[in-house]
């Protein structure tokens, strides 16, 4: 189990389930949408004295609208969810720290040519696995999603990534309290998808203390 | 061109002992062949284990958002865990709660059966909440093959 638990996104929608995160789940890092960060700012500094908070946004890219201004991106960290292969691609080469989402309905976006112009820019762009979104499946009967299928596809994509030193980070981001994620447990769910203690550290704790600090010094 | 017959009774003696040469291969051959299917047969008929059966131990914690009780959710956890692993895998893996402290929200559960069933389990216990909707947690903390081990982490 991870020694640093981190997760850098949590989507919960409330100032009250925020604080219910932070009392009983003991986090070291924890990112939460920066509109509940303004909202419950004072009470959530005085809650968590170990905790580290980072204000956090998600972004819909499209072909019209690639990212959001500057300003935006050096106040809170992104991560963009692109809709399109073009848009995906188009990321991928932009200057700027975000990451980009890792969905399961964007899984088949961040192919092996995606994670091939990753290891091609200069500046260190990060995939992030939203694994609430694999998960949820479990609870949906629809007979044409195989989450055995899209999980297998998520194993190859960021094995490849590891593979070309393309950074991964894994979080939660789960919209409801009883259903949200402990680091533990997404360290279950990569064990159980095959990933090594090694491979599991990397994406539990290196990478996301590496995006930290990339983020910190392009502000 | 003419054979005398020391010449004939040669031939037929080299002949003879190349048939016996062959029938001798093919026999030994078939005898092989017959002694490694009875050994196959026999070890299908004596059933031999395939695979060894270990036991595992879990540090696990609980963590309820809503009023449910501590010490009624932990009377429940190896049920809900089955009914979320399905029969096919409860013929393979058996789950006990070894012990529970409610004032901690910490207890151990004990894993039998076959080496990927701590897979299962860990599993089950992770995403469990997602799918039955009781807004209770059960965090894995640790795994050990000894419960010693684990039994001062549930010391105060």
């Amino acid at each position: 189990m991870p020694l640093l638990r981190v997760d850098l996104l949590t989507l919960l929608d409330n100032c009250k389930h925020v604080l219910a995160f932070l009392q009983n789940l003991d986090i070291d890092v924890l990112g939460i949408p920066d509109h509940i960060l303004n909202q419950c700012c004072e009470v959530i500094i005085t809650k968590s004295k170990n905790t580290v908070i980072i204000p956090r946004a998600i972004f819909e890219s499209s072909q019209n609208r690639l990212l959001p201004k500057m300003f935006e991106l050096k106040t809170r960290l992104y991560t963009c969810i692109p809709r399109d292969l073009a848009t995906a691609r188009s990321l991928a080469k932009l200057s700027g720290v975000y990451t980009i989402a890792l969905r399961a309905d964007t899984v088949r976006l961040i192919d092996e040519n995606e994670i091939n112009l990753l290891t091609q820019v200069k500046v260190r762009k990060f995939i992030e696995v939203h694994l609430y979104s694999f998960i949820e499946l479990l609870k949906h009967e629809d007979k044409r999603i195989s989450l055995e299928r899209l999980l297998h596809f998520l194993g190859e994509t960021i094995e490849r990534a590891l593979r070309r030193d393309v950074p991964v980070i894994v979080s939660s981001a789960s919209p409801r309290l009883d259903q949200t994620l402990h680091p533990n447990q997404m360290d279950v769910l990569l064990f159980l998808l095959g990933f090594t203690k090694r491979e599991r550290r990397m994406m539990l704790e290196v990478y996301p203390m590496e995006l930290l600090s990339t983020w910190r010094e392009w502000r | 061109m003419t054979f005398s017959v020391l010449e004939y009774l040669s031939m037929l003696l080299s002949v003879v002992s190349i048939a016996i040469a062959i029938t001798s291969l093919y026999l030994t051959y078939r005898r092989a062949y017959v002694t490694r299917l009875t050994k196959l047969s026999n070890r299908n008929i004596y059933g031999s284990r395939r695979y060894k059966r270990v036991k595992r131990y879990i540090l696990f914690r609980f963590v309820c958002f809503d009023e449910t009780h501590v010490s009624e959710f932990s009377k429940r956890v190896t049920s809900h865990i089955y009914a979320f692993l399905g029969p096919l895998i409860k013929t393979r893996c058996g789950i006990s709660m070894v012990t529970v402290r409610s004032d901690l929200g910490r207890g151990i559960i004990r894993v039998s059966g076959d080496s990927e069933c701590v897979k299962y389990v860990l599993t089950a216990m992770s995403l469990r909440h997602v799918v039955d909707g009781i807004p209770c947690l059960v965090i894995p903390l640790r795994t050990s093959g000894l419960v010693s081990r684990l039994r001062r982490y549930l010391r105060t």
